[in-house]
């Protein structure tokens, strides 16, 4: 990691130390857009880090992205940097430039089928520009909708805005073939989640750890009991495990040139990070005893991002049944070639 | 962020992969002239022959120095050979111990003459090496070890017993942690290491059989046995911080995961050939497994990048072998049960055979080099809890 981006990571440690509170988590939970927050990370680089300079990016690389996502992920950020850069990524790909803001997208269907009149589950779809991908009359375009319609409004698990849109009665700014095909786009999105879910569970651990320090029963604090060690133990390990695919995965797509070279590598991703929600948010949740099970306590504010990020962009389910296909495909004397060609130049 | 655990992406050196390619085509040969039959947990199975076979190719002690019988090669490109060696189910047991350990800790801590006089063998695959650490009152409490040399002319008299010793009866010689002084406050203090050549006088040898009734383990008992002062390994006293070190060789290697994958790889056809085209959960439960798998080599090969710099990785050590060792118990019960759902029969052809291995062997894995109770304990020490 160069200097600079050392920098920019910890540029974003404090703007979101400073500005994703537990106040401004909340309040997102009431659907306010944290105007302040985005205006920060706009002033300083941040909001179009992953995008070319010639849009005002830093043009960094997947791998420093991901890195910066998982700060986001670490402070609950109530902002949609992933969606922002996803959309801007479709946007710089199809040779257009930014319209200026924050954008978001309509989630890419694996399919490549026609681009829905209705979209479901559009991240804060009812305040943000939406960027589309879809087949319109048998070609792939890209469209953007300033202002779509909002069928519905709604909320994920974790109280990020979540609408219905009504894409076929909305207008758009911008329809253009597009050069990306859906399951890249997928991919990209689930490595970028994946990335966000890793800095969630590191703040987990993180509180889970603090809190067995603090909290006393039976005259000692609950970090002397083996029964919590334990516990802890694993969700660290669960913790290393989805940090670990998730630097292999991105470091796989940046350097095989494509997110799509990097498939295998995302899909183990998103599957081991979807994986370890189950354990690591049950054992997070233990050991805080009723305490993490407030509204005051901020741990909820980690586990229900992860119960809902585990969702998005491909369930454990959908890449797991990816990567069963491809090995079954290969065969067993086709396996051991496949997993070893993981996370290195060329596993096409 | 507050401290964590780093398993940065360790991209592997061409010349590993050139490696890889090599050793695959050593292995096809091996298998088609029906050398060996791939095995569920095969470094568990000796076999001196394919042991002189890799150390003809150069492939034994492949890190070392060459004037200790090496050949200067990195850890990584040894970790492709292990990896490739595992995932095929070779027999490696013979010349795992002294490949893994014995020779890296004669290198930090044996003198010239011991490197001279046993690496080379240990190198050419002539000289094998079994583990003296476990007692009968010393398992995970490894420092309550009770052999003890006393100090007599020129070298020691050791006496006591050892148990668990894997291949004692092929080994050569054995590495063995003894008390060289009494117990005082700090128990870590007064324990060395000595290395103890098996046809000394007054060393007995009783198989201990496992659960399958094979001879795998001994007991080995020592009664009066001298030991010249040039066999001290290191430091008379500096027992315990030589094993700590020792083990972190031994916890975070592709052998804490791959030990049961010949099962995986063997359920693939015979699942394929039943379930057809149709898709659905067992495919889902197959990608599971792979899932698991590749993240843990991505992060045992974390781990080797890093301790080939010179990191001291106990904890990362430890939480990939409490990761590995539970997807090892893992992965042969998953198979069991995605071939019975499929309607493959459980006790037939490759994939009966190995499961049946697998099964009675897997109680193991998460007992040897430290059991995972233990190894949490050091990972919550590693986060500060304790």
């Amino acid at each position: 990691m160069s200097e600079s981006t050392e920098l920019l990571l910890q540029t974003a440690h404090r703007i979101f130390t400073d500005l994703s509170t537990v106040e401004q988590v909340n309040r997102l939970e009431q659907g306010e857009w944290a105007q302040v927050l985005w205006d920060a990370l706009e002033q300083n680089g941040l909001a179009n880090a992953l995008l070319p300079m010639a849009c005002g990016g830093s043009d960094l690389d997947l791998g420093d992205g991901v890195a910066l996502l998982k700060v986001a992920g670490y402070h609950a950020a109530p902002v949609p940097l992933a969606e922002h850069w996803l959309a801007g990524l479709a946007l710089v790909d199809a040779g257009q430039s930014l319209p200026g803001g924050a954008l978001t997208i309509a989630p890419p269907d694996a399919a490549s089928g026609p681009l829905p009149g209705t979209h479901k589950r559009v991240p804060w779809g009812r305040s943000l520009p939406v960027v589309a991908l879809g087949g319109v009359d048998g070609q792939r375009r890209l469209r953007l909708y300033p202002r779509a319609l909002v069928i519905k409004q709604g909320a994920n698990l974790a109280g990020e805005p979540s609408d219905e849109l009504n894409l076929a009665g909305s207008e758009f700014s911008l329809d253009v073939t597009s050069s990306i095909d859906a399951m890249p786009w997928l991919a990209r999105g689930a490595l970028m989640r994946s990335a966000q879910m890793a800095g969630a569970l590191q703040r987990c651990l993180a509180l889970a750890s603090a809190y067995v320090l603090e909290r006393k029963q039976f005259g000692r604090p609950l970090a002397a009991f083996q029964a919590i060690q334990q516990e802890l133990a694993l969700l660290a390990a669960e913790v290393a495990a989805v940090d670990a695919a998730v630097d292999a995965a991105a470091d796989a797509a940046q350097y095989g040139h494509s997110v799509g070279d990097a498939l295998f590598d995302i899909a183990v991703a998103k599957a081991r990070a979807s994986m370890a929600v189950e354990s690591a948010t049950r054992i997070a949740h233990q050991v805080h005893g009723a305490m993490g099970f407030t509204y005051e306590h901020r741990l909820h504010h980690y586990t229900k991002r992860l119960w809902s990020w585990r969702d998005d962009f491909g369930t454990e389910v959908y890449w797991n049944t990816l990567l069963g296909r491809k090995a079954l495909e290969v065969g067993g004397e086709g396996l051991w070639p496949f997993i070893t060609r993981l996370g290195s130049t060329a596993n096409a | 962020m507050t401290e964590r655990l780093l398993f940065p992406h360790e991209r592997l050196p061409a010349v590993a992969e050139t490696l890889r390619h090599q050793v695959r085509a050593f292995l096809r040969e091996e298998l088609a002239a029906g050398h060996f039959l791939p095995a569920s947990d095969s470094w568990m199975n000796a076999s001196p022959e394919f042991s002189r076979k890799l150390g003809r190719a150069g492939w034994l002690g492949m890190t070392w120095p060459r004037k200790y019988g090496g050949a200067e090669r990195s850890s990584l490109e040894r970790y492709v050979l292990t990896e490739e060696l595992l995932s095929a189910g070779a027999p490696v047991g013979a010349h795992w111990i002294s490949d893994r350990q014995t020779g890296p800790m004669l290198l930090r801590y044996g003198t010239e003459e011991q490197r001279l006089r046993f690496m080379p063998g240990i190198a050419r695959g002539e000289c094998f090496f079994a583990i003296g650490m476990s007692e009968p009152d010393a398992g995970s409490d490894l420092a309550a070890v009770r052999t003890r040399a006393d100090r007599v002319d020129g070298g020691w008299r050791l006496n006591g017993r050892k148990i668990w010793s894997s291949f004692a009866h092929d080994a050569h010689c054995m590495i063995v942690l003894c008390r060289t002084s009494p117990k005082e406050d700090d128990r870590h203090a007064g324990l060395s290491q000595l290395l103890v050549e098996l046809d000394s006088p007054g060393i007995q040898m009783r198989p201990i059989l496992n659960l399958t009734g094979h001879h795998h383990f001994n007991e080995v008992v020592f009664d009066d046995v001298l030991v010249p002062d040039a066999r001290v390994i290191g430091d008379i006293g500096g027992g315990w911080k030589q094993v700590v070190s020792e083990l972190a060789y031994e916890r975070s290697g592709p052998e804490r995961f791959l030990s049961y994958y010949p099962v995986l790889a063997s359920l693939l056809g015979p699942l394929a050939a039943q379930i057809g085209e149709s898709d659905g959960p067992l495919t889902t439960a197959v990608g599971a497994l792979v899932t698991q798998l590749a993240t843990l080599r991505q992060m045992s090969l974390s781990v080797a990048g890093r301790l080939q710099l010179g990191a001291s990785l106990e904890i990362e050590a430890a939480v990939v072998k409490d990761l590995g060792t539970r997807f090892e118990r893992l992965l042969p019960e998953q198979a069991r049960l995605i071939a019975a759902a499929a309607g493959m029969p459980l006790h037939e052809g490759e994939f009966g055979r190995l499961l049946a291995e697998a099964v009675l062997r897997a109680p193991s894995s998460t007992l040897r080099g430290g059991t995972n109770e233990i190894l949490r304990g050091a990972i919550a020490r590693g986060l500060g809890l304790r």
